[in-house]
């Protein structure tokens, strides 16, 4: 091929696009302009360097789950037109003062209810294996998905932590007979 | 989106073609099936592309959490608009295309909720020598000796600082291994607009790692 390629070609056999008669004419044109070909060799070599630096294709965090969920959303039917859906940021903020209150109370009388009655564990059925989760939050779905590796409880709609936000320690010790009251020792304030 | 022209015969697949998964059921039996209602194909569709979905919106992004969550969002819109999908591209050139969108629609509403706090503009066009190679030339790129992570954060950084558009063409293209048609089927642009902008992007990569380059 002694004519030279059109741009649009050229551009083409640049980024090896073309193949077969269409590369080959190119390859001989570029045979008497080596310039193009070192362009041609360095395209090649960035394009390596790029793709060594940054991956086309990575991991997912959770990947079984993510697909869990896909599968879920797409076998739930769609929601109808005419319902009026609000933004999920809107709707977590408008219940989250009233779902704080009811998880408190219900706190409450969870603590309350199992401080002061011992569990009858021989006529008590667990379904041990089924976990239930729930949440008190409207518009925040629950649900657990377990495996080999353990269960994953996964609550749906709830607003992120922020990054900022610092979460206090909690530890448990499993051989605490019975909640204390870690003030009870300290000195009282003088009332008078 | 599910008017894909027909690929030219003499154009090469992209390296997104090399797919492990290819040897058994290919993408458009799996496609047919799932179009039918077949859950199961399409979480193998959904297996199979995941990893390149969630690695182009993350990288476009940067964020994460947002990518796993707006690449769920790819992945059930393309469910809705499989109906639709005449297979005339690639399946996953189609998904790219529709991660595009996911993308795009994510960004304008942060522009909208934080308007101001979003800026990838940041690129001063001043910047670009014009005297510039299309191409980061061998010398002037970070070269091996440099460790592998240390020239991914220069990379990403440099992207970071381009525009989208002119990130997201250097991710389809140079990452993903994309074809300019495909390209421009995935951006909704002619093949010109894609060369012009993986040129300029290209060049002002070129800028970018060579000021990072020479600061060292």
């Amino acid at each position: 091929m002694n004519t030279t390629p059109d741009n649009e070609s050229l551009a083409l056999w640049l980024e090896d696009e073309l193949d077969g008669e269409a590369a080959s004419k190119i390859d001989a044109w570029a045979a008497a302009h080596p310039e193009h070909l070192e362009e041609r060799a360095r395209i090649r070599d960035w394009k390596r360097t790029l793709q060594s630096a940054v991956p086309a294709v990575a991991d997912l965090p959770s990947a079984e789950f993510f697909n869990a969920r896909i599968l879920r959303e797409i076998s739930t039917p769609a929601v109808p037109a005419n319902v009026v859906v609000m933004p999920a940021s809107k709707r977590r903020v408008h219940w989250m003062p009233t779902a704080a209150v009811a998880g408190m109370a219900l706190a409450f009388f969870a603590g309350s209810y199992f401080t002061s009655k011992p569990p009858v564990s021989t006529t008590a059925v667990i379904q041990a294996n089924e976990p239930v989760a729930y949440t008190p939050e409207q518009g925040v779905r629950a649900a657990t998905y377990a495996d080999a590796k353990g269960t994953l409880i996964v609550l749906d709609g709830m607003q992120a932590i922020s990054d900022t936000r610092e979460l206090m320690e909690a530890k448990v010790k499993p051989d605490a007979a019975k909640e204390f009251d870690n003030t009870a020792d300290t000195q009282q304030p003088n009332m008078r | 989106m599910n008017n894909f022209p027909v690929q030219s015969s003499n154009l090469s697949p992209g390296p997104a073609d090399s797919n492990p998964h290819a040897l058994e059921i290919d993408d458009a039996e799996l496609v047919t099936r799932a179009q039918k209602g077949d859950l199961k194909a399409y979480d193998e569709l959904v297996t199979r592309h995941r990893g390149k979905i969630f690695a182009m919106i993350r990288n476009m992004i940067h964020l994460e959490a947002d990518a796993w969550d707006l690449s769920q969002e790819a992945f059930i819109k393309a469910w809705h608009a499989l109906p639709r999908f005449e297979a005339k591209a690639r399946f996953s050139t189609w998904l790219f295309r529709i991660a595009h969108n996911v993308v795009y629609d994510w960004t304008r509403r942060r522009r909208i909720e934080s308007e101001g706090e979003l800026n990838d503009e940041i690129f001063d066009r001043a910047r670009i020598d014009p005297a510039a190679a299309t191409l980061p030339a061998r010398h002037d790129a970070p070269d091996e000796s440099l460790q592998h992570g240390e020239l991914r954060v220069k990379i990403e950084a440099a992207l970071r600082k381009l525009s989208p558009e002119h990130r997201e063409v250097v991710l389809l293209k140079d990452v993903q291994g994309l074809a300019y048609k495909e390209i421009a089927d995935v951006m909704g642009c002619t093949l010109g607009t894609v060369m012009s902008r993986l040129f300029y992007a290209r060049q002002k990569l070129q800028t970018l790692l060579k000021d990072e380059y020479d600061a060292r």
